[in-house]
């Protein structure tokens, strides 16, 4: 087992160490990272404005304050692609000991060059709008390309040296704002060609042509209830190598912004939400930790008998409530296990599936996707926010049904543990 | 006095360590300052840190905060010692290799 185990690290682990330390990757990661303090920031306004109290939601429309309260997720949350621009090109900028600001800003100028700046209204008649779509769920994508690849091309210019060089007796910030004009000068040329090339598309601008091309089926595929069951799966035999899926799953980030950005956008608009299949099975298979550990753990407290088995209990318990699972996965330890690598893998597969259900029951149809909490309040409490009693009732269904997968492995490794301590 | 930085993908499984490790040195009567980031602020906390412990789950990425971190000794902690949140024993090895170090 151990030998099978190294040779998997040994071969696996370079690769994800690759993945995780590549720039564009970890400038992906800290988008997301950055934006929480807007996603998590305006979770209590999303919550009051949408309480399931009927007295409160009339009395929020007939005052007008409904407006404003949907004013508040709709410059957050609602247009989060706006932020990435920047933030993603700051990042990557800086990572490569470049100015951020300077990319970030030259990126999130592009990002609006780029989209539609007229909205046709009647025959004759355009307005100069910029749209929320595009700034939303149908920009996620766009943002991303265009703060790498903006960042990149202001960096490789900076460095080549194309700055205008004054003379000493000019203060350095005098300098340094002039400094990158040269550069700006080209990268916006290089963007308005792209405006006219894509303008002379089918599409008519890059939004449209990427997220009908190379979005869509990347959506299609990443988004589908089924197939994030299974990379999940994956993810968690992964750990029981030892291979934290984090490499794995910051791939995925791109899926993720636009699938939950276009839910937050449709919620404000009150249509349909595209992808709450998608959303609401990944919260499932990610109940309790990866892998669903939490069933363990309560396993652990409920019914250890080995004073290892009782003690691990206690100690990962309460981290493992609040979604850390790092203790019980080194000390079971559930890593290079062959015991908990069936529940480890079966965990994610039965809960996703009965997040499935759930959905296609219907008991998710309240479900809010702009109240976003910290990762580590307890699902239960989270479910409840979102989307109401029913919810949190299910999900807490999901955390019994992973207690009693792991419940027959559990007590295999009790049973053994005592087996050693009495030996003793 | 000795600064003890530990590091995993949320730092927050590592903070649970410290809290034991700096239970520990209190005990040994050992002056120290032990803190826990996430993987990404290691830059902005490599200068203060005498020594790096990396939580086992970012072991794959040991090589590169080496060459980071070229002139401290990096290491990643036993699976076991941080499952069980073993902060004396892991503190004890911090320190051990401080000493290594040094010679």
């Amino acid at each position: 087992m151990s030998n099978f185990a190294n040779s998997v690290e040994k071969n696996i682990t370079p690769l994800m160490g690759k993945i995780s330390s590549n720039k564009v990757i970890k400038s992906l990661t800290a988008g997301m990272m950055y934006t929480m303090p807007l996603t998590l920031g305006t979770s209590l306004v999303a919550i009051a404005a949408n309480f399931p109290v009927t007295a409160w939601t009339n009395w929020l429309a007939s005052s007008g304050i409904k407006p404003h309260m949907t004013a508040v997720i709709g410059g957050t949350t609602d247009i989060i692609a706006l932020f990435l621009a920047f933030i993603i090109a700051y990042n990557y900028a800086a990572l490569k000991k470049e100015d951020g600001v300077t990319a970030g800003v030259l990126s999130l100028g592009s990002f609006i060059i780029l989209m539609p700046q007229v909205y046709k209204i009647a025959e004759g008649t355009s307005i100069n709008v910029l749209q929320k779509s595009y700034l939303g769920g149908s920009g996620v994508f766009v943002s991303m390309l265009c703060a790498i690849l903006i960042s990149q091309i202001y960096i490789y210019l900076n460095r080549k040296g194309l700055n205008i060089k004054l003379p000493e007796s000019v203060p350095e910030m005098v300098s340094k704002s002039l400094s990158p004009t040269f550069i700006a000068m080209i990268i916006f040329v290089v963007v308005l060609a792209v405006r006219i090339v894509f303008g002379y598309t089918e599409y008519g601008n890059v939004f449209d042509f990427i997220n009908s091309t190379i979005a869509k089926p990347i959506m299609a595929m990443g988004t589908s209830p089924v197939s994030i069951i299974i990379i999940y799966a994956l993810c968690s035999l992964l750990w029981c190598f030892g291979i934290h899926p984090s490499s794995l799953t910051s791939v995925l980030m791109p899926v993720f912004m636009t699938a939950i950005t276009s839910n937050v956008n449709a919620f404000q608009a009150g249509t349909i939400l595209p992808y709450l299949a998608f959303q609401v099975t990944y919260v499932y298979i990610m109940v309790g930790g990866t892998g669903g550990t939490l069933g363990l753990a309560f396993d652990m407290v409920l019914f250890a008998k080995s004073e290892r088995f009782k003690t691990l209990g206690k100690l990962a318990i309460i981290p493992n409530i609040f979604n850390i699972n790092e203790p019980i996965i080194f000390g079971a330890p559930i890593i290079y296990n062959p015991v908990f690598m069936l529940p480890m893998t079966l965990s994610p597969i039965v809960t996703g599936s009965l997040g499935l259900l759930f959905v296609n029951l219907g008991f998710y149809n309240k479900f809010n996707p702009t109240v976003k909490l910290p990762w580590t309040m307890p699902a239960p409490i989270v479910h409840l926010l979102q989307t109401g009693l029913l919810a949190a009732i299910c999900i807490t269904a999901a955390i019994i049904a992973t207690a009693i997968i792991y419940y027959p492995f559990f007590k295999y490794a009790d049973k053994q543990a005592l087996k050693e301590e009495q030996a003793k | 006095m000795v600064n003890i930085l530990l590091c995993c993908s949320g730092g927050m499984s590592t903070s649970i360590l410290v809290k034991k490790m700096k239970a520990a040195a209190i005990e040994k009567g050992i002056e120290t300052e032990i803190w826990a980031i996430q993987m990404q602020d290691i830059d902005k906390h490599k200068e203060k840190a005498d020594i790096i412990l990396l939580g086992p789950q970012i072991r794959y990425a040991l090589g590169e905060i080496q060459s980071e971190v070229s002139t401290k000794p990096v290491f990643v902690i036993d699976i076991m010692d941080y499952g069980t949140m073993n902060g004396e024993k892991v503190l004890n090895i911090a320190l051990d290799k401080l000493g290594d170090a040094k010679n």
